[in-house]
Protein backbone atom coordinates (compact mmCIF):
# COMPACT_ATOMS: atom_id res chain seq x y z
CA UNK A 1 0.00 0.00 0.00
CA UNK A 2 3.15 2.49 0.96
CA UNK A 3 4.55 1.34 -2.80
CA UNK A 4 1.36 1.97 -4.10
CA UNK A 5 1.07 5.64 -2.53
CA UNK A 6 4.79 6.75 -3.34
CA UNK A 7 3.90 5.52 -6.90
CA UNK A 8 1.01 7.85 -6.97
CA UNK A 9 2.81 10.66 -5.79
CA UNK A 10 6.20 10.19 -8.17
CA UNK A 11 3.50 10.30 -10.69
CA UNK A 12 1.59 13.55 -9.34
CA UNK A 13 5.32 15.10 -8.81
CA UNK A 14 6.37 13.89 -12.41
CA UNK A 15 3.02 15.47 -13.95
CA UNK A 16 2.71 18.78 -12.38
CA UNK A 17 5.65 20.37 -13.82
CA UNK A 18 4.35 19.13 -17.15
CA UNK A 19 0.34 21.23 -16.48
CA UNK A 20 2.54 24.48 -15.15
CA UNK A 21 4.25 24.62 -18.61
CA UNK A 22 0.92 24.13 -20.63
CA UNK A 23 -0.85 26.67 -18.39
CA UNK A 24 2.23 29.12 -18.86
CA UNK A 25 1.93 28.48 -22.44
CA UNK A 26 -1.74 29.27 -22.77
CA UNK A 27 -0.88 32.56 -21.18
CA UNK A 28 1.86 33.04 -23.53
CA UNK A 29 -0.92 32.92 -26.59
CA UNK A 30 -2.82 35.58 -27.13
CA UNK A 31 -5.75 35.94 -29.53
CA UNK A 32 -6.50 38.80 -31.77
CA UNK A 33 -10.08 38.71 -33.86
CA UNK A 34 -11.06 40.89 -36.71
CA UNK A 35 -9.06 43.48 -38.09
CA UNK A 36 -6.72 45.13 -35.75
CA UNK A 37 -4.02 47.56 -36.06
CA UNK A 38 -0.24 46.16 -36.10
CA UNK A 39 1.00 48.69 -33.83
CA UNK A 40 -1.13 46.98 -31.08
CA UNK A 41 0.48 43.21 -32.46
CA UNK A 42 3.68 44.95 -32.09
CA UNK A 43 2.80 46.13 -28.45
CA UNK A 44 1.88 43.39 -27.17
CA UNK A 45 5.14 41.47 -28.36
CA UNK A 46 7.28 44.42 -26.86
CA UNK A 47 5.39 44.03 -24.04
CA UNK A 48 6.08 40.17 -23.89
CA UNK A 49 9.52 40.14 -25.10
CA UNK A 50 11.22 43.87 -23.91
CA UNK A 51 11.70 46.59 -26.12
CA UNK A 52 15.19 46.15 -26.55
CA UNK A 53 15.03 43.45 -28.89
CA UNK A 54 13.54 41.94 -32.32
CA UNK A 55 9.87 40.94 -32.01
CA UNK A 56 8.99 37.54 -33.42
CA UNK A 57 5.87 36.49 -34.39
CA UNK A 58 3.55 32.79 -34.76
CA UNK A 59 0.26 33.43 -35.93
CA UNK A 60 -1.75 30.82 -36.20
CA UNK A 61 -5.07 31.03 -38.15
CA UNK A 62 -8.12 29.40 -37.02
CA UNK A 63 -11.63 29.84 -37.77
CA UNK A 64 -14.55 30.50 -35.62
CA UNK A 65 -14.92 27.12 -35.18
CA UNK A 66 -11.48 26.71 -33.62
CA UNK A 67 -10.01 24.58 -36.41
CA UNK A 68 -6.92 25.48 -38.35
CA UNK A 69 -7.46 27.49 -41.36
CA UNK A 70 -4.61 25.79 -43.96
CA UNK A 71 -3.42 28.46 -46.31
CA UNK A 72 -5.14 31.30 -44.87
CA UNK A 73 -4.11 34.88 -46.14
CA UNK A 74 -2.23 37.51 -43.14
CA UNK A 75 -3.51 40.65 -45.36
CA UNK A 76 -1.73 43.87 -43.94
CA UNK A 77 -3.10 47.52 -45.18
CA UNK A 78 -0.64 49.80 -45.46
CA UNK A 79 -2.43 53.50 -46.12
CA UNK A 80 -0.29 55.15 -49.01
CA UNK A 81 1.34 51.70 -48.91
CA UNK A 82 -1.74 49.97 -50.59
CA UNK A 83 -1.95 45.87 -49.44
CA UNK A 84 0.12 43.04 -48.96
CA UNK A 85 -1.16 39.36 -47.99
CA UNK A 86 0.96 36.10 -47.16
CA UNK A 87 -0.01 33.04 -47.34
CA UNK A 88 -0.11 30.51 -44.33
CA UNK A 89 1.27 27.31 -44.40
CA UNK A 90 -1.08 24.21 -44.37
CA UNK A 91 -1.28 24.35 -41.20
CA UNK A 92 -2.38 28.04 -40.83
CA UNK A 93 0.52 29.78 -39.54
CA UNK A 94 2.69 32.39 -40.10
CA UNK A 95 5.44 33.93 -39.04
CA UNK A 96 6.95 37.41 -39.26
CA UNK A 97 9.04 39.73 -37.24
CA UNK A 98 10.16 42.79 -36.76
CA UNK A 99 13.71 44.55 -35.53
CA UNK A 100 13.48 46.67 -33.03
CA UNK A 101 11.66 50.18 -33.97
CA UNK A 102 11.33 48.72 -37.98
CA UNK A 103 7.87 49.99 -38.12
CA UNK A 104 6.09 53.29 -37.26
CA UNK A 105 3.15 52.25 -38.94
CA UNK A 106 -0.94 52.77 -39.00
CA UNK A 107 -1.21 49.11 -40.94
CA UNK A 108 -4.22 47.27 -40.16
CA UNK A 109 -3.79 42.84 -40.26
CA UNK A 110 -6.93 40.93 -41.46
CA UNK A 111 -7.73 37.17 -42.06
CA UNK A 112 -8.66 36.01 -45.28
CA UNK A 113 -9.58 33.04 -46.83
CA UNK A 114 -9.18 31.78 -50.61
CA UNK A 115 -11.37 28.78 -51.87
CA UNK A 116 -9.33 26.15 -52.85
CA UNK A 117 -8.58 25.78 -56.42
CA UNK A 118 -9.16 29.58 -57.55
CA UNK A 119 -8.06 30.09 -60.93
CA UNK A 120 -5.52 33.41 -60.00
CA UNK A 121 -5.62 34.37 -63.52
CA UNK A 122 -9.47 34.79 -64.07
CA UNK A 123 -10.42 36.91 -60.69
CA UNK A 124 -9.19 39.42 -59.24
CA UNK A 125 -8.06 39.52 -55.12
CA UNK A 126 -11.00 41.41 -54.49
CA UNK A 127 -13.21 39.06 -55.71
CA UNK A 128 -11.93 35.56 -55.28
CA UNK A 129 -10.32 36.38 -51.29
CA UNK A 130 -12.87 36.58 -48.54
CA UNK A 131 -12.81 37.45 -44.92
CA UNK A 132 -12.56 34.91 -42.38
CA UNK A 133 -15.54 35.73 -40.17
CA UNK A 134 -14.99 34.85 -36.88
CA UNK A 135 -11.62 34.29 -37.58
CA UNK A 136 -8.48 34.40 -34.60
CA UNK A 137 -5.28 34.78 -35.09
CA UNK A 138 -3.52 32.75 -32.30
CA UNK A 139 -0.43 34.79 -31.43
CA UNK A 140 2.69 33.42 -29.89
CA UNK A 141 5.65 35.97 -29.15
CA UNK A 142 9.30 35.47 -28.85
CA UNK A 143 12.05 37.53 -29.15
CA UNK A 144 15.36 37.34 -31.54
CA UNK A 145 18.27 39.49 -31.93
CA UNK A 146 18.49 40.96 -35.33
CA UNK A 147 21.22 40.52 -37.26
CA UNK A 148 22.79 43.98 -39.01
CA UNK A 149 21.05 45.31 -41.31
CA UNK A 150 22.77 45.67 -44.79
CA UNK A 151 23.47 49.19 -46.16
CA UNK B 1 5.55 29.18 -79.20
CA UNK B 2 2.16 28.54 -77.82
CA UNK B 3 -0.23 31.34 -77.39
CA UNK B 4 -0.48 30.30 -73.54
CA UNK B 5 3.36 30.21 -73.00
CA UNK B 6 4.69 32.49 -70.99
CA UNK B 7 8.50 33.65 -72.25
CA UNK B 8 11.28 33.55 -70.30
CA UNK B 9 12.32 36.88 -69.39
CA UNK B 10 16.13 37.30 -69.39
CA UNK B 11 16.65 40.81 -70.08
CA UNK B 12 16.21 43.42 -66.94
CA UNK B 13 14.81 46.97 -66.74
CA UNK B 14 17.66 49.85 -67.23
CA UNK B 15 18.56 52.22 -64.48
CA UNK B 16 15.62 54.10 -64.94
CA UNK B 17 13.94 54.20 -61.57
CA UNK B 18 10.57 55.87 -62.79
CA UNK B 19 8.63 58.16 -60.35
CA UNK B 20 10.10 56.64 -57.13
CA UNK B 21 13.77 58.08 -58.80
CA UNK B 22 15.64 55.35 -56.31
CA UNK B 23 19.60 55.29 -56.41
CA UNK B 24 21.85 53.73 -59.15
CA UNK B 25 22.92 51.75 -55.94
CA UNK B 26 20.09 49.10 -56.18
CA UNK B 27 20.30 49.55 -60.40
CA UNK B 28 23.86 48.10 -60.56
CA UNK B 29 23.19 44.66 -58.79
CA UNK B 30 20.19 44.58 -60.56
CA UNK B 31 22.19 44.97 -63.59
CA UNK B 32 25.07 42.45 -62.76
CA UNK B 33 22.13 39.96 -62.19
CA UNK B 34 21.09 40.46 -65.49
CA UNK B 35 24.50 38.86 -66.45
CA UNK B 36 24.83 36.61 -63.60
CA UNK B 37 21.82 35.28 -63.57
CA UNK B 38 19.87 32.69 -65.28
CA UNK B 39 16.39 31.71 -66.49
CA UNK B 40 14.98 28.21 -67.35
CA UNK B 41 11.47 27.26 -68.41
CA UNK B 42 10.67 25.12 -65.97
CA UNK B 43 7.65 23.05 -67.90
CA UNK B 44 4.50 24.83 -66.01
CA UNK B 45 5.86 28.67 -66.14
CA UNK B 46 8.79 30.81 -66.20
CA UNK B 47 10.85 30.25 -63.65
CA UNK B 48 13.99 32.97 -63.32
CA UNK B 49 16.73 32.10 -60.95
CA UNK B 50 20.25 33.75 -59.99
CA UNK B 51 23.16 32.81 -58.23
CA UNK B 52 23.40 34.35 -54.82
CA UNK B 53 26.04 32.69 -53.08
CA UNK B 54 28.65 33.84 -51.25
CA UNK B 55 29.09 37.34 -51.16
CA UNK B 56 26.64 38.14 -53.74
CA UNK B 57 23.71 38.56 -51.56
CA UNK B 58 21.83 40.82 -53.16
CA UNK B 59 19.04 43.25 -52.72
CA UNK B 60 16.07 42.75 -54.45
CA UNK B 61 13.69 45.30 -55.66
CA UNK B 62 10.96 43.54 -56.12
CA UNK B 63 9.18 45.87 -58.75
CA UNK B 64 12.08 46.05 -60.76
CA UNK B 65 12.35 42.56 -60.82
CA UNK B 66 8.56 42.14 -62.03
CA UNK B 67 8.23 45.15 -64.04
CA UNK B 68 8.35 44.01 -67.90
CA UNK B 69 6.73 41.36 -67.28
CA UNK B 70 4.02 43.57 -65.58
CA UNK B 71 4.44 45.99 -67.94
CA UNK B 72 3.11 43.24 -70.52
CA UNK B 73 0.40 42.03 -68.69
CA UNK B 74 2.76 38.82 -68.15
CA UNK B 75 1.77 39.20 -64.54
CA UNK B 76 -1.38 40.62 -63.17
CA UNK B 77 -0.68 41.88 -59.38
CA UNK B 78 -4.21 42.32 -58.59
CA UNK B 79 -5.17 38.65 -59.26
CA UNK B 80 -1.91 36.48 -59.09
CA UNK B 81 0.29 36.30 -56.14
CA UNK B 82 4.23 36.82 -56.56
CA UNK B 83 5.65 33.25 -55.45
CA UNK B 84 9.27 33.12 -53.83
CA UNK B 85 10.99 30.04 -53.43
CA UNK B 86 14.21 29.82 -51.76
CA UNK B 87 17.04 27.82 -51.15
CA UNK B 88 20.08 26.73 -49.49
CA UNK B 89 22.83 24.43 -49.50
CA UNK B 90 23.27 21.29 -46.56
CA UNK B 91 26.49 20.44 -45.28
CA UNK B 92 26.86 17.87 -48.15
CA UNK B 93 26.43 21.11 -50.53
CA UNK B 94 23.24 19.63 -51.84
CA UNK B 95 20.20 22.22 -52.67
CA UNK B 96 17.50 21.92 -50.28
CA UNK B 97 14.58 24.63 -49.65
CA UNK B 98 15.06 26.96 -47.31
CA UNK B 99 12.39 26.46 -45.02
CA UNK B 100 12.32 27.99 -42.02
CA UNK B 101 14.79 30.49 -42.42
CA UNK B 102 13.57 34.32 -42.87
CA UNK B 103 13.54 37.29 -45.77
CA UNK B 104 13.23 40.62 -44.87
CA UNK B 105 11.41 42.77 -46.60
CA UNK B 106 11.70 46.41 -46.57
CA UNK B 107 10.48 49.70 -48.28
CA UNK B 108 8.91 53.13 -47.58
CA UNK B 109 6.45 51.75 -44.98
CA UNK B 110 9.26 50.15 -43.03
CA UNK B 111 10.94 47.10 -42.14
CA UNK B 112 9.69 43.00 -41.25
CA UNK B 113 10.87 39.78 -41.84
CA UNK B 114 8.91 36.60 -43.42
CA UNK B 115 9.78 33.25 -42.57
CA UNK B 116 9.91 30.67 -45.30
CA UNK B 117 7.55 28.11 -45.16
CA UNK B 118 8.66 24.05 -45.08
CA UNK B 119 8.04 24.31 -48.89
CA UNK B 120 11.24 27.05 -49.47
CA UNK B 121 7.94 29.25 -50.26
CA UNK B 122 7.15 33.07 -49.49
CA UNK B 123 3.81 33.79 -51.27
CA UNK B 124 2.42 37.19 -51.69
CA UNK B 125 -0.19 38.91 -52.47
CA UNK B 126 -0.26 42.90 -53.69
CA UNK B 127 -1.92 45.40 -55.00
CA UNK B 128 -1.13 47.66 -57.56
CA UNK B 129 0.10 50.24 -55.04
CA UNK B 130 2.26 47.75 -53.27
CA UNK B 131 3.49 46.20 -56.42
CA UNK B 132 4.79 49.23 -57.40
CA UNK B 133 6.20 50.61 -53.94
CA UNK B 134 9.70 48.80 -54.62
CA UNK B 135 8.87 46.84 -52.05
CA UNK B 136 12.50 44.93 -51.31
CA UNK B 137 13.56 41.54 -50.43
CA UNK B 138 16.62 41.19 -48.65
CA UNK B 139 18.26 37.59 -48.72
CA UNK B 140 20.10 36.28 -45.84
CA UNK B 141 23.71 35.28 -46.44
CA UNK B 142 22.00 31.61 -45.23
CA UNK B 143 19.47 31.59 -48.06
CA UNK B 144 21.61 31.23 -51.20
CA UNK B 145 19.18 31.43 -54.16
CA UNK B 146 15.60 32.83 -54.95
CA UNK B 147 13.43 32.41 -57.45
CA UNK B 148 10.68 34.32 -58.69
CA UNK B 149 8.17 31.68 -59.92
CA UNK B 150 5.34 32.85 -61.83
CA UNK B 151 3.07 29.73 -62.63
CA UNK B 152 1.54 29.67 -65.82
CA UNK B 153 -1.99 28.19 -64.15
CA UNK B 154 -1.55 29.97 -60.88
CA UNK B 155 -4.34 28.35 -58.60
CA UNK B 156 -4.39 28.58 -54.69
CA UNK B 157 -2.97 27.27 -52.82
CA UNK B 158 0.31 28.02 -54.05
CA UNK B 159 2.21 25.29 -52.93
Amino acid sequence: MKLCRGAILAVALSVLPLAGCGVAGAQDQREFRGPFPLAELIAAGVEQVGPDTGVEIRMEVRGADGAVVPYALVQLDWGDGGRTAFQSDVEGVFWIRFPPFALDSEAVVSLRTIPHGTDFVVEDYASFSRPLEGGVAAVRFSSYVPAATRG
Amino acid sequence: MSASTRPIECERRPAGRGARGRMLGVAAPLALLAFTGGAQDSGGGTRIEFDLHGEFVFDVDLTEDFYHRYRAGLFVPESEPLVMRATTLDDDGDVIMAGGKYLRFTWDQGTFDVRIDRNGLVVLHMDDQAAMSHLTTVLPPTVSSMAREFPEYPNHPIQ
